[in-house]
């Protein structure tokens, strides 16, 4: 399974259960905006590693689901990141790590990601719930049941490289997805 | 006293801020916040308050909660504004999210410690070079005054969509002359 293939899914799954999708800078989030583009989706183009704190802050105050997607670079510089999300994070909180290890949107460095268990830390960093998923009806499993529970879960999932051309840059000032975001936060 | 008097008088500070318009807090402890987060503590503000780890994660948490409809404070040390550079800029500043930092600001006018001093001295004109607007308090004043600058910081944010700061100098690095 590869990036593209796994947000196609979490994009579905998340739109299925009425939720928002963040996505953390990069090649995640170009494929979120190109593969769903909804409203609901807020798709970071900086600040790399604050996709989980941001995520945990919006899901204080909606009563829908958040998912949060990420790759291995970014979870790495995030760590100090994940007891925050983990505390702020209210209701249906889904924490997915796409893990190629490689900073790929930078020309496929690799990351020390092999080197790191995810799931421990998270679990050790106060994830009620914790997955390790590999296929994608393992995906949609472990995102139904997530998408299901009032509480943070943390899914890790190892992922193939990409490929292809990368998808275009998100075709969006970052203030009209915040503006268009918002909108569709009040509206619901 | 009733209890409830009690609870007014003890949340005092919590309560201006409030009343001027905040609706979120979070940030990272000071010895300049000892009222602030005591008072935090002690409210029922559910929601409305959490605990970061880091700075950079105080305003995006913020920031996160001012997409839901919020007012966000996110209070911190100076010596930690260097880790929000990033956050500021390619985050708060370009999303246009309204939000206001609470800075204790060690080092004001070099005079503290040599690590606040670095950072403290330049602060006020690394915020103006992003077009953080600024209101000065003192951290030591009335619950009425600190609210006050906080309320005239959360303006200027929501005028211009973007962040704007308020620097709390502390009662010690205070001269009398001071702007």
């Amino acid at each position: 399974m590869n990036r593209n293939d796994a947000i196609a899914i979490i994009a579905a799954e998340a739109e299925t259960a009425g939720g928002y999708v963040f996505a953390g800078n990069g090649y995640n989030a170009r494929a979120l905006s190109a593969l769903s583009g909804r409203p609901e989706c807020f798709e970071m183009v900086g600040s790399m590693s604050l996709c989980p704190t941001l995520a945990a802050g919006f899901s204080r105050f909606t009563d829908a689901p958040v998912v949060v997607v990420e790759g291995d670079g970014n979870a790495l510089m995030g760590l100090s990141g994940y007891p925050a999300a983990a505390a702020a994070a209210t209701g249906t909180f889904v924490h997915v790590v796409l893990d190629n290890g490689q900073y790929e949107t930078t020309g496929g460095q690799r990351t020390l990601a092999d080197r790191v268990d995810l799931v421990t830390i998270a679990r050790g960093a106060g994830y009620a719930r914790t997955a390790a998923v590999r296929e994608p009806d393992e995906l949609r499993a472990a995102l139904r049941e997530a998408l299901a529970q009032p509480t943070t879960t943390f899914v890790h999932l190892p992922t193939d490289l990409t490929p292809g051309a990368p998808h275009p840059r998100v075709p969006r000032h970052p203030r009209e997805i915040a503006a268009r975001f918002r909108e569709a936060a009040a509206r619901a | 006293m009733s209890q409830t008097q009690e609870t007014a008088l003890e949340c005092a500070l919590v309560e201006a801020i409030a009343a001027q318009g905040i609706t979120f807090f979070t940030g990272v402890a000071d010895s300049g916040f000892k009222r602030l987060i005591t008072e935090l503590e002690a409210s029922e503000l559910d929601r409305r308050y959490v605990l970061a780890t880091r700075e950079d994660n105080a305003v995006a948490l913020a920031t996160g909660a001012q997409l839901a409809g919020q007012r966000p404070l996110v209070f911190m040390e100076s010596s930690g504004f260097g880790n929000i550079l990033d956050a500021l800029t390619s985050l708060a500043i370009v999303y246009d999210i309204p939000l206001v930092l609470f800075i204790a600001w060690a080092g004001y006018q070099g005079r503290d410690v040599p690590h606040h001093n670095s950072i403290g001295e330049p602060l006020e004109d690394i915020l103006r070079a992003l077009d953080v607007e600024t209101v000065r308090v003192g951290l030591e004043d009335p619950p009425e005054a600190i609210a006050g600058a906080i309320g005239t910081a959360l303006r200027a944010a929501e005028r211009r969509s973007r962040p704007a700061a308020v620097l709390g100098i502390p009662a010690n690095l205070r001269r009398e002359g001071d702007a």
